[in-house]
């Protein structure tokens, strides 16, 4: 039973294509990545998802729901949050306010979802009233991902989560998303640093030039030789 | 641009932010008051004036932040809560026979009190309901800011087009029941009304900061002038952040109207729309969505412009306040409490 | 009214329609072409007018109380060098623009950079600040007392209840040269630059071109066409004062008719013009209240509402899409 369904989806900006009849599945708990060169369409098949961007083509079928068509606060109610690559925390607010602000769909107090997020992200937990804007690159995106974890999702759609972050942080970002991911989560994952994140997937797609190029397992890509020398030469 | 990165090592070198120096100037203000250099009178004046201003931008700041445009109508929303209240006080309750006499040493009775939260309910509405019809069709279609500052031109001009048909084109008198002054020392003369409208600025103000830090929709607004789109993604319903920040900047500016109808005494239809660059003066100076910006900004010019009428000519007071905007916007234009994109 | 009495109103309505045009003109250059978000009109208006009106005026006589200390009474002065056709007005005209186009320079030089809406605060403050220079210095031009022996443009040629006939040539000779001038310009080598700047600024600064200096060479363009207006209505009305440049008549009633007659089409801002200024004037014959001037200011802001919301694009739309993208 596949939670996202993603069928021959095209999109773009005004009058630019990007996506150009883009499919692909997630299943649930599943760790799925999505790797391709810059410009293939990647964030934009994200933004599409979540509604930020319509599709003009296709469905998007989220547990047997059409939500290409639904704005994005209803979409994010029903159980997809989204970590957007850049400009992904409210930086006048401070980190307790940030993850009261993702829990803003649930009525009631936020305090205890608070400390469960906080949990995973022992960093975080004794600079409640530091304002976003003064974390540091990592601890920005450990902030939006707690963020995005207030929602309790099923489906959490990542973007670049590791981009422009020093390799020991690059290396805990991805535990914590491994960490998440085996709580039951869908992960749609995004990634550069493609040789690690296939690593910790079940299932990964190549994206290119807007359309599918391969998909499969992890592993399997991970060993493809074609695939590493298009794909994964340098990011060692 | 080379100017703008000798001026930024220049602030680095003295290590002081942008309040050090607002304080600093207060300081050489209140000095050379005492020292008879400036009048004193002026100062306090500054300071009632500035806070009607306050008033005002804070509700235009909000607009400005949340909504990403210069809403050029919210003169008039002064304009016409000032208007309404003029003919509550002088129709219903001339009709019903109460004689109302000033309340304490004020020159207004309870009436007014009475009043002020009906128009502020009155022009929130209306702030909502423009939004309904008009700005969130043109949201929805994506048009820029420039569009929209348009379009709230239009709704402006409309706006004073009907108080003017409705009252005249004429100054109407405000009532005004009482004309005590207060002589305190150093030559200052100061109407109690003065400490009237320094109370209300002061209680809206503090209500606002409150509102912003501790309730989920103040913080909801202040997530959604950071970044609306994220705000969307997280899930926060910033229809209904933008229809509290229509409620609030009528609201305030209904006050604000009604504030300076009572300390100038007289209503023109065009008072709200003049009002408008002091008004963005004091949001530009203390940086566009910051409130607590606009206060200082609108303290700024609010204290210049009455300062300044020791030397220049009073009609001048808005040529003050516009090269202050000017100044600003080649200095720093993003205000003194903004940060740089 | 008679045939006679109705065809002389509507000449003297199509004059100050055709002045009007000229403005239109002028803001279509700033907005339509250039996408300057100009709310000061009133300001370029105001020199244009008072550069006109101040250099034919007889000087001051101190009997009749006239505090401004300047008059330029070219039209004395020049005397024979008149040729007898009043040559004395094309001089008026041509300083009025320039008056307006070098007054320009420095407020433009400041307020070019700035964003769209900041640009129209900004020009709001200085036409304020314009008019209340005019208003206070007395010795400039006579403050509020104003000027008013303002004089006739080939007075003597025919009788005073026919001058209209006349100047409506003028006026529409005038109009037709801007009209050409302007399109000229826009689609010569600088206006396609002009277009693409509007387009896509980012684009046009990597292939090189110096942004502010082709929007400062606009602005100062349509300034020049302002003020070319405010010189014919000086002569028209043959009085002068602050109060002639009240925002409602020497601002918005012009960005109207751009919006109604099309922004970014010439022949919309002259379209326009006519359109709006006809509604003005038609409204004038209602019965009762309906034809105060109160009214006419709320149907002037219903009327930029209403097209921004139904018809951004005005009667005639755009001349050249180059994209779909509304400026």
């Amino acid at each position: 039973m596949n939670l996202l369904n993603v069928k021959n989806t095209s999109s773009g900006y005004g009058d630019t294509e990007i996506l150009h009849g883009v499919s692909l599945n997630v299943g649930e708990g599943e760790l799925v990545t999505v790797i391709g060169p810059n410009g293939s369409g990647k964030s934009t098949l994200m933004k599409t998802v979540v509604g930020i961007l319509r599709s003009t083509t296709g469905q998007i079928i989220f547990r047997d729901k059409d939500i290409s068509v639904i704005p994005t606060e209803i979409i994010v109610r029903n159980g997809i949050s989204y970590v957007p690559q850049a400009n992904n925390v409210f930086p006048s607010l401070s980190i307790t306010e940030n993850l009261e602000m993702g829990a803003f769909i649930k009525s009631g107090n936020p305090s205890k979802r608070i400390s469960e997020v906080l949990e995973l992200f022992p960093d975080l937990v004794d600079r409640g009233k530091d304002k976003a804007k003064y974390l540091s690159g990592g601890q920005r995106q450990m902030l939006a991902l707690a963020r995005a974890l207030m929602l309790d999702p099923s489906l959490l759609l990542l973007d670049e989560p590791t981009a422009g972050l020093a390799p020991m942080m690059i290396n805990a970002v991805f535990e914590k998303i491994q960490l998440i991911n085996s709580s039951g989560v869908a992960i749609l994952l995004i990634e550069q640093n493609a040789r690690e994140a296939l690593k910790i997937s079940n299932r990964a797609y190549v994206l290119a030039a807007g359309q599918n190029q391969l998909e499969g397992n992890g592993e399997d890509l991970l060993n493809d030789p074609e695939v590493a020398r298009l794909y994964l030469g340098g990011q060692e | 641009m080379k100017q703008t990165e000798n001026t930024k090592s220049f602030w680095n070198l003295i290590k002081l932010t942008p309040v050090h120096y607002v304080l600093l100037v207060a300081l050489v203000i209140i000095i050379l008051s005492l020292l008879s250099v400036i009048k004193l009178e002026l100062v306090i004046n500054g300071l009632v004036m500035g806070s009607i201003i306050a008033m005002a931008s804070m509700g235009l700041t909000l607009v400005y932040g949340n909504l990403k445009f210069a809403h050029m109508a919210h003169g008039d929303f002064m304009t016409l809560s000032a208007y309404i209240v003029l003919f509550i006080l002088t129709v219903p309750f001339h009709y019903i026979g109460m004689r109302s006499t000033g309340l304490g040493p004020f020159t207004f009775g309870y009436p007014l009190l009475i009043a002020i939260p009906f128009v502020v309910l009155v022009t929130a509405s209306i702030a909502i309901g423009l939004d309904r019809i008009i700005y969130r069709r043109l949201r929805n279609r994506g048009s820029n800011s420039v569009i929209l500052a348009m379009c709230s031109l239009g709704v402006a001009i409309a706006g004073r087009g009907i108080v003017q048909t409705i009252w005249g084109g004429d100054i109407e008198q405000f009532p005004r029941l009482s004309k005590l002054y207060y002589q305190l020392p150093m030559d200052v003369r100061i109407p109690p009304d003065a400490i009237f409208i320094a109370g209300v600025v002061l209680i809206s103000t503090f209500s606002l900061h409150l509102f912003l830090t501790r309730t989920k929709m103040g913080k909801a607004m202040r997530a959604t002038a950071d970044n609306t789109e994220l705000a969307k993604v997280t899930g926060i319903n910033t229809e209904l952040v933008i229809r509290w920040t229509w409620a609030l900047s009528g609201g305030f500016a209904a006050i604000a109207g009604v504030l300076l109808a009572v300390f100038q005494a007289q209503l023109l239809p065009s008072m709200g729309w003049s009002f408008l660059i002091p008004l963005f003066a004091a949001v530009i100076l203390g940086g566009i969505g910051n409130p607590y910006g606009a206060v200082i900004g609108a303290m700024i010019v609010g204290i210049s412009g009455e300062v300044s009428t020791q030397w220049i000519n009073p009609t001048y007071k808005p040529v003050i306040a516009f090269a202050i905007l000017i100044i600003m916007l080649l200095l720093r234009p993003q205000g003194i409490l903004g940060t740089r994109d | 009214m008679d045939i006679f009495g109705l065809i002389d109103y509507t000449v003297g309505w199509a004059v100050v329609a055709g002045i009007y045009a000229v403005f239109s003109l002028g803001l279509n250059v700033h907005w339509g072409f250039t996408g300057l978000f100009n709310i000061g009109i009133a300001g370029f208006f105001a020199i244009g007018a008072y550069t006109s009106a101040l250099i034919t005026t007889p000087p001051p006589k101190e009997a009749l109380f006239e505090d401004f200390i300047f008059g330029g009474n070219l039209p004395e002065y020049l005397g024979f060098l008149n040729f007898g056709i009043d040559l004395w007005f094309l001089l008026a005209i041509l300083a009025a623009a320039a008056m307006a186009g070098i007054i320009a320079i420095p407020i433009g030089l400041v307020t070019i950079r700035l964003k769209g809406d900041y640009l129209a605060i900004t020009t709001l403050g200085v036409a304020e600040a314009i008019r209340l220079i005019f208003l206070n210095e007395k010795w400039l031009a006579n403050g509020s007392r104003g000027l008013y022996n303002i004089p006739k443009f080939l007075g003597d040629v025919v009788t005073p209840a026919n001058y209209n006939y006349l100047y409506l040539i003028v006026v529409l000779i005038v109009l037709g040269f801007l009209y050409v001038m302007v399109t000229r310009a826009i689609n010569s080598p600088w206006g396609r630059v002009l277009k693409s700047i509007r387009e896509d600024e980012m684009t046009a600064q990597a292939n090189g071109k110096n942004v502010l200096n082709f929007k400062l060479q606009a602005f100062i363009f349509g300034a020049a066409i302002m003020g070319i207006g405010g010189a014919l209505y000086a002569h028209n009305i043959r009085f002068v004062s602050p109060i002639s440049f009240d925002p409602l008549y020497a601002t918005f009633v012009i960005w109207a008719m751009l919006m109604v007659g099309g922004s970014g089409n010439n022949k919309g801002a002259i379209l326009g013009a006519f359109v709006v200024w006809g509604i003005w004037a038609g409204t004038g014959f209602l019965p009762g209240f309906i034809a105060s001037p109160s009214i006419r200011l709320f149907m002037i802001g219903l009327l930029i509402v209403v097209v921004i919301l139904l018809r951004p694009d005005g009667i005639m739309g755009e001349e050249r899409k180059i994209s779909q993208k509304i400026p």
